[in-house]
């Protein structure tokens, strides 16, 4: 699969090139969102749910602005690039989409290139602000990983049956790129192989079930490096166990191993009422990484172009049991890799978040949000933020 | 004073209900397929790509500031036009639609007539001679038409 994104360049480059040359219909849109916001809390900047990493009002961290073309080749096969540029990273554009798309029948499609990856249920529209009714989509769940979009191969497919809808997605990609961008500057390298991912949504009238599950081979040799820093590998050495422990303590918790994502849950929708509830559940498996827990739950009324979301997510890793930490029988190794977990694993927070859209103008959208919460390491915390959702 | 302000709200509730016209569907003269309400919010929420016959449907919409778009987002999907909008904003930036066309009365009539696999939707009072009436939206109750 290493192929895949270079091939996906490859194919961005000739099939522009393709396209100046047969005229072809170029459609162009952009989406974009300016938010400012603050967080604080019993301690100053607490740091936590991934938001305003600086002190006082913030107008860069969620404000972006993207762009997307279509290129029609023919009835059947066109080219969509997408290019976001997020204030958090400079405003520094990045290629987020890039994938041929084979129309095998109306209901089916091919996607070949750079794709989304259906992590959680809307883990494709979450920086197009104005395609939601959040401030931001719930951070306990959408926390904004590097591997959303992936090189591969997508199969999408929909029926219709009476009052019954389905709409299911099949994805074989990879993922090579850096992580962990807010903690170390240039963040550290990560590759995640033959990621498979199968997700799927089932509808009955007002009602939506959605599931989905994605599995890879993590090749995380950096960031073992980064975990198992050179004080870590010190401390092992002088902890007193026998060799093959302390190899075998550097093989269980390492990160080079299976990662799952899964995903479940559902939205109801009536006259003027949506309800919706979604529940995650990932990790690198049998490692020092302990699984993530994630839940929402979300009320929305309209009042005509007023929408008002109540919602309230939480997010939670078991920092004591840690799957590899399981098979450590030393004493000593035990304690390096109990600290080591409590300085990688989050213990998790909660918070309620009150939410306001109001569609002032075609196609923008102003958004405000108030979240008061608490977390397990940095105690109680709140903020707000206010901003404008657009496309165009 | 009173009755002069009564009369103005009921002129106000007149005038109101008035602008919001009776919709018909329509599709092309050649398209047989057959329709239920659910499957007409299904190709308008893009649930379903294609109508029975298997052909992929082209939508078409009224202005989107006119009353009678904004009757039709209500009416058959139970949004504002806006929530509409931002609907299809998730549709367009995952790559899965166009952008949303629009077309007045007249272009509208003479695009179905024309597009073998195109559906839109008029008002019942406006011109619909050359296209199939598949269904009309009366006071928020569609009323699917049999052929």
């Amino acid at each position: 699969m290493k192929f895949v994104s270079h091939v996906t360049y490859c194919l961005s480059a000739s099939l522009a090139l393709f396209a100046a040359f047969a005229n072809a219909e170029v459609e162009l849109h952009g989406f974009g969102s300016i938010r400012v916001g603050e967080i604080s809390g019993t301690i100053e900047n607490p740091n936590i749910v991934d938001l305003y990493q600086e002190n006082g009002l913030n107008w860069r961290d969620e404000s972006l602005f993207g762009l997307q073309s279509n290129v029609d080749l023919s009835e059947d096969l066109s080219f969509n690039t997408q290019l976001i540029g997020k204030g958090i990273n400079d405003f520094d554009p990045e290629v987020t989409l890039a994938f041929a798309r084979y129309q095998i029948s109306p209901d089916q499609q091919l996607r070949f290139g750079r794709v989304s990856m259906p992590l959680f249920s809307q883990t494709d529209v979450q920086y197009v602000g104005y395609a939601h009714d959040y401030a931001r989509l719930p951070k306990a769940t959408y926390w904004r990983f590097e591997f959303e979009t992936v090189d591969g191969l997508s199969y999408e497919a929909k029926h219709a049956l009476g009052d019954f809808t389905a709409r299911y997605t099949l994805i074989w990609a990879e993922f090579r790129g850096d992580v962990f961008k807010n903690v170390v500057p240039d963040g550290v390298e990560i590759e995640l192989q033959d990621m498979r991912s199968l997700s799927f949504a089932l509808g009955y009238q007002n009602v939506e079930l959605f599931a989905g599950v994605t599995d890879a081979n993590t090749k995380g040799k950096n960031i073992d490096d980064f975990v198992f820093s050179p004080g870590v590998r010190f401390a092992v050495a002088n902890s007193g166990a026998d060799l093959l422990s302390q190899q075998s303590f550097f093989q269980e918790l390492s990160v080079s191993k299976d990662a799952s994502y899964k995903f479940w849950g559902s939205r109801w929708r009536h006259e003027d009422w949506k309800i919706e509830y979604e529940r995650a559940i990932y990790g690198i498996l049998n490692s020092i990484d302990a699984l993530t827990y994630t839940q929402y739950f979300a009320i929305s009324r309209r009042f005509d172009d007023y929408i008002f979301t109540i919602h309230r997510e939480q997010y939670r890793q078991n920092q004591a049991s840690p799957a590899g930490l399981a098979t450590i029988t030393n004493n000593s190794l035990l304690k390096i890799a109990q600290q080591l977990s409590i300085g990688i694993n989050e213990p998790g927070y909660a918070m309620n978040v009150l939410s306001m859209r109001y569609d002032f103008a075609a196609n923008m959208a102003l958004k405000a949000d108030y979240f008061r919460g608490g977390s397990y390491s940095h105690g109680r915390f709140n903020g707000f933020s206010l901003g404008v959702d657009f496309v165009f | 004073m009173y009755s002069k302000l009564l009369r103005f709200v009921i002129l106000l509730m007149i005038s109101w209900s008035s602008a919001a016209a009776d919709l018909v569907f329509v599709v092309n003269s050649n398209n047989k397929s057959e329709f239920t309400q659910a499957q007409l919010m299904q190709l308008y929420l893009r649930k379903a790509e294609s109508f029975s016959d298997g052909v992929a449907a082209n939508l078409y919409h009224l202005p989107r500031n006119s009353a009678e778009h904004q009757q039709f987002c209500m009416g058959i999907l139970n949004l504002t036009a806006n929530q509409y909008q931002s609907f299809w904003s998730r549709l367009l930036f995952t790559g899965n639609v166009s952008a949303m066309e629009h077309r007045d009365n007249s272009q509208m009539l003479l695009q179905i007539q024309s597009d073998k696999a195109g559906i839109g939707y008029l008002p019942l009072s406006a011109d619909h001679a050359g296209v199939r009436a598949v269904a009309i939206l009366r006071d928020r109750q569609l009323e699917i038409l049999v052929p």
